[in-house]
């Protein structure tokens, strides 16, 4: 089918087309991205945000602990929960609107060939839309095979409840329901018990199923006195790869969030989740612009 | 202490991490950041001291190692001192019919007089094997030379990360390496080869101190003079393990 646009020049509208290689491209979006971009140790908590906070509270005077804390060396800070996914996301959108929507314009000029010519044959604002649900339909599952972080499985011990704050973050991105970040790195949260079953087969077998108990329930300077006085029980290259992470003395590290003794554990660096959420920020910018075109 | 510590938690988390060895068991989260900022691999993976020396012995050493000789063979020597020893302890305890005691108990975790002995014996073994004075001038330019090479952290910068409550831990650990007339000269410092040349001349002090040297290191320190402490800290040592 032939439509005159203007006088002598013929458009068909078998000329609109969307080029796939573009779909995934990236976008050159501006300022830091949210959550990421934080320059402090933060714990990222079934769809909340923490960080530690204030000055060192006195760990050997008898001063109450608050309900979570971080123990760096021998001083210990209180946590605090921060924006969460959803404002943070909603600041950035606001703060960089205008060069977003530049962004938006740039992409539909990329990846929709003939469009401008469609605009200017008048063409019923029907079809635009068809072209914009078909774009987006298209991303969605462009972006649907993008390689995930496997999803952490959630502790249920304390009063925190996962967060759906509809955000990119809590809705798109896995992997990250307990890790703490520090500059630029990833670790995983892991449960004593978790950390303790990683060496099961170095346990005697009665006593690596008691030591699993007391896990649930004991402090990690208690776990270390039950390893140090069955250590005979415990493979003896293992016993300090153990005791020693979990607790070795005063000078050890320590995190309590939401009821749980946490011990991070290297998993990698951040581009592997951060790489993924920037995509998927791109992701909705470009599924709003494909809705956008009218 | 709350100066000194926040000092050190500004300057450790700015400097550069010398590598990105991470132990996923036996060691906790700031004891990984404190490696990797602080102590060069050569040394972390070479030295069992004892648990109460540790964190002094490794910046000892790497001070020592990295600026100073400019050569990690001096923790290869105690690698192998270390594992002799403990052969030795196995081999007398088969001999005694007992279990050899616990690695952690063993002898072969050596102490922070250990480290510092055997930097003095290294240095007197070099002066020996290169037929020269022990602590020259171009020694004393290299190891200046070597200073000059680390990166310098400009407090008043504003692209300078702020401080934070992990990094103030670890700068308490830092604070803890020195005794508390050392703790001073810490908030003065802006770079990783201060805080080493202030545990260096703290334990050359306190092993092979004399009236002649110390009070002169301590002014030296209080007036920045970092090189100037290292090699008289140096000649004490070398004196008192010849």
């Amino acid at each position: 089918m032939a439509k005159v646009v203007r006088p002598g020049t013929m458009f068909f509208e078998d000329d609109i087309k969307i080029i796939d290689a573009e779909l995934d491209s990236p976008l050159s979006l501006s300022g830091p991205m949210p959550i990421f971009s934080r320059d402090e140790v933060q714990l990222l908590y079934k769809g909340h945000i923490f960080v530690a906070t204030g000055e060192a509270l006195d760990n050997n005077g008898g001063t109450k602990l608050p309900e979570d804390y971080l123990k760096s060396y021998t001083l210990v800070f209180g946590v605090r929960e921060i924006e969460n996914p959803k404002v943070q996301e909603d600041a950035y959108f606001l703060k960089y609107h205008d060069q977003i929507e530049k962004v938006k314009e740039g992409f539909i000029e990329r990846v929709v060939n003939g469009l401008s010519e469609l605009d200017a044959s008048g063409s019923s604002r029907t079809k635009s839309s068809q072209i914009g649900q078909e774009l987006a339909d298209r991303i969605i599952q462009r972006y649907a095979t993008l390689p995930k972080q496997p999803q952490q499985p959630l502790v249920d011990s304390g009063l925190i409840g996962k967060l759906d704050d509809g955000s990119v973050f809590n809705s798109e991105v896995t992997g990250c329901e307990r890790v703490l970040l520090l500059d630029r790195k990833v670790y995983e949260l892991f449960t004593m018990q978790e950390y303790v079953a990683i060496f099961e087969n170095s346990f005697d077998a009665t006593f690596y199923q008691v030591l699993l108990n007391k896990c649930k329930t004991a402090t990690p300077e208690e776990i270390s006195q039950i390893l140090t006085e069955n250590r005979k029980k415990v493979h003896r290259k293992v016993f300090p790869r153990v005791r020693n992470k979990i607790w070795h003395s005063e000078r050890s590290g320590k995190l309590y969030l939401d009821g749980t003794f946490w011990l991070p554990v290297y998993r990698g660096k951040v581009e592997d989740v951060d790489g993924y959420y920037k995509k998927m920020l791109e992701r909705k910018i470009k599924i709003d612009a494909a809705r956008g075109i009218k | 202490m709350s100066l000194e510590r926040k000092h050190l938690g500004i300057l450790i988390k700015n400097l550069p991490p010398l590598h990105d060895l991470e132990y996923r068991a036996v060691f906790s989260l700031h004891e990984n950041t404190f490696f990797q900022k602080l102590v060069a691999k050569d040394v972390i993976e070479k030295v069992r001291i004892k648990p109460v020396d540790y964190f002094k012995a490794l910046v000892f050493l790497d001070f020592f190692s990295g600026v100073i000789a400019a050569d990690y063979s001096p923790c290869q020597t105690l690698e192998d001192l270390s594992k002799l020893m403990r052969i030795e302890e196995k081999k007398q305890a088969k001999e005694e019919g007992r279990e050899p005691p616990e690695e952690e108990d063993s002898i072969s975790y050596l102490g922070l007089k250990t480290v510092v002995t055997e930097a003095g014996l290294w240095m007197n073994e070099r002066a020996i094997k290169l037929n020269t004075e022990l602590v020259n001038k171009k020694l004393i330019a290299d190891i200046k030379k070597r200073y000059d090479q680390e990166p310098v952290i400009d407090f008043t910068s504003p692209s300078t990360r702020a401080s934070e409550p992990f990094y103030e831990g670890i700068g308490e650990l830092v604070v803890n390496l020195a005794s508390e007339p050392m703790r001073k000269y810490l908030v003065n410092t802006s770079r990783r080869a201060d805080i080493g040349a202030i545990v260096f001349s703290e334990y050359v002090m306190q092993f092979f101190g004399d009236k002649k040297y110390s009070p002169q290191i301590m002014a030296l320190l209080n007036a920045k003079d970092y090189i100037g402490a290292t090699t008289l800290s140096l000649k004490q040592l070398v004196k008192g393990t010849l």
